[in-house]
């Protein structure tokens, strides 16, 4: 999908994954990572990232078995249900984590830039923006993060790196006392904001060498993203203390707006440091949208349908997010007990549900040839 | 086909860069329909078991600009039962919006934070709003009437004077207390917290030494302790 014109190169790849990991993983995942860990959530984070890896490959093996992308595997080698099947669960978990996006999204942007303008102006305006470049094509947003990369991430380190100023060291020395239950939670907390590695089994494998430089470029951002995430909550915990990051709704940007710089300058750098979030988010909501439309787009093949009815959709999904009590719980524990299992385990049941007259002359083909 | 495709495409386009025009500009309340606190003066009486409240502000401009407040906004100190009220009731005096994104210096008096319960209720009010900036600086002084007192005798007003001597006193050992101290060590509880104590004098203050705060009991170190 990423590279259906093949003009998306690996490092494009790279930046693009790093935005959609380190946008929602460091603005949302502290806080419930300090309730549940404390100082101890950077064994969580280290775990995590792990099994991030391991996931990763674990991917890249099915792929291999797969021979192709998960869309042309389904094409290939499934019955009609299997295929609608998957790619109707792939849609409403795209959708619906879109949605959650989008909430998070616009109260980000009530929260630290228009208070006063209405939830539903600020949600409709990033769905459209964001189906607008959804069908701009997912080729044109990659070109656009790759020149965005450093512009974001310069100041986002130089910013958490100026924090170290207000670091208090007795915040971080109730190290090792959380028990194995909460640390599993964590450990689990942090492997489900790495889940959207789930969507390189859509990158094209048509050719091995470009494939592989994709795998080691996800690998590299996943990489990357953990010592962003690492180094942000160390510094998160030092300037805040571990139960008092716990109460913080974005703690990342309140933090961003605790440091001043020498010599009255730069007076409102929380305002523009805003903008790391804004990027990656859209990034993150832009992916799971480009997924979203993909799935609609294999069952109705009318582009505009596909493009709006996705988009309707998100909006209404973020609307029940903010005004339906008990919808954000459901959302959390629908990602916890039924995404990511699937998003572990169908890979691999598809791979054994496999076509077996397919794979009968592919047998045949290969003794052939 | 294409040509309806890119029309629909410029649709959206211009439908969504023309709802993002109606998110310009940080909020719908115009800007000379705000105030700039630059200070805060908070305070608790014993006697009548009421919390006082009082905003410092930029002096006016006498050439007529626009940087400067009006004197109009100088409101006398106002009470509350509790810090809310108080709060509410002197916003409710002024006749413009109190904006508190500038303010540099909250000033916290003696008796307000020997009532721990109060000073704790003031701070749960300010982590839920978060209308206060938490790298505001925080200084306890005895007597606050006195401290605003001294506004009249200075040349520039009370919140940029005591940000500037505050300032002057912070050094590598000596990191001022902020807002943001305060609220996270009201979870964490692992740190003693010393703000400055401030003495008013005539025209001007005095730093004379340090005080605990948000602990049961107040210690007081002078300045060579």
């Amino acid at each position: 999908m990423y590279v259906e014109n093949g003009k998306i190169s690996s490092r494009q790849t790279f930046r693009l994954y790093v935005f959609d990991l380190m946008g929602i993983a460091t603005l949302l995942l502290p806080p419930y990572l300090a309730k549940l860990c404390g100082v101890d959530g950077v064994w969580a984070i280290c775990i995590g990232s792990f099994l991030g890896f391991v996931y990763l490959f674990y991917l890249n093996f099915i792929m291999k078995k797969m021979d192709s992308d998960l869309m042309t595997f389904l094409k290939r080698e499934k019955g009609c249900f299997a295929r609608v099947l998957t790619e109707t669960l792939v849609g409403a978990h795209c959708i619906f984590t879109a949605g959650f996006l989008v909430n998070v999204f616009t109260k980000l942007m009530q929260h630290s830039l228009v208070q006063e303008i209405s939830y539903e102006l600020i949600s409709l305006v990033l769905v459209v923006m964001a189906a607008y470049a959804v069908s701009g094509g997912i080729e044109c947003r990659a070109r656009v993060y790759e020149v965005l990369f450093w512009l974001v991430l310069i100041p986002y380190v130089a910013m958490v790196l100026a924090s170290i100023r207000n670091f208090e060291i007795r915040y971080v020395e109730e190290i090792f006392i959380t028990g194995p239950e909460k640390l599993g939670k964590g450990i689990y907390l942090v492997f489900l904001l790495v889940t959207p590695l789930f969507f390189s089994l859509f990158l094209l494998r048509d050719k091995g060498k470009e494939y592989g430089s994709m795998v080691k470029s996800v690998a590299r951002a996943l990489g990357l993203t953990a010592v962003i995430l690492l180094g942000s909550y160390v510094l998160l915990v030092g300037n805040f203390g571990a139960r008092s990051l716990a109460t913080m709704d974005f703690p990342i940007v309140t933090l961003m707006s605790t440091i001043q710089f020498e010599g009255n300058f730069l007076k409102r750098m929380d305002a523009l440091m805003v903008a790391v979030w804004i990027f990656t988010l859209f990034a993150l909501l832009n992916l799971h949208l480009h997924y979203g439309v993909t799935m609609c787009k294999e069952m109705k093949k009318s582009k505009l349908i596909s493009v709006v009815l996705p988009a309707l959709a998100v909006y209404v999904v973020a609307y029940g997010f903010q005004y339906i009590s008990g919808v954000l719980n459901l959302f959390l524990d629908y990602y916890a007990y039924v995404a990511v299992p699937l998003m572990v385990v169908g890979p691999a049941l598809l791979l054994v549900g496999r076509n077996t007259k397919t794979a009968r002359k592919e047998e045949i083909v290969n003794e052939q040839g | 086909m294409n040509k309806v495709r890119g029309r629909i495409r410029k649709m959206f386009f211009c439908v969504g860069m023309g709802l993002a025009v109606l998110l310009t500009g940080c909020s719908k309340t115009e800007l000379e329909e705000r105030c700039f606190p630059l200070l805060v003066v908070v305070d608790y009486k014993t006697d009548s078991q009421e919390v006082t409240f009082c905003a410092g502000f930029p002096k006016s401009d006498n050439s007529g600009g626009s940087t400067g407040q009006t004197t109009e906004l100088q409101v006398a100190t106002v009470s509350g039962t509790d810090f809310e009220e108080s709060q509410t009731n002197y916003e409710e005096d002024l006749n413009k919006i109190a904006d508190y994104n500038h303010l540099k210096v909250l000033v916290l008096g003696e008796n307000l934070i020997k009532n721990l319960g109060t000073y704790n209720e003031m701070l749960d009010v300010l982590a839920d709003t978060e209308e206060f900036p938490r790298n505001t600086y925080v200084c306890v002084v005895k007597d606050t009437e006195a401290l605003l007192k001294i506004d009249a005798n200075l040349p520039q007003d009370l919140g940029t004077y005591l940000e500037e001597f505050l300032n002057n006193h912070e050094n590598s050992e000596k990191r001022i207390l902020t807002l943001g101290d305060l609220l996270d060590e009201k979870e964490n509880q692992l740190l003693t917290l010393y703000a400055l104590h401030l003495l008013p004098e005539e025209t001007h203050v005095r730093w004379d030494g340090y005080c605990t705060i948000g602990t049961e009991k107040i210690y007081f170190y002078k300045e060579n302790e």
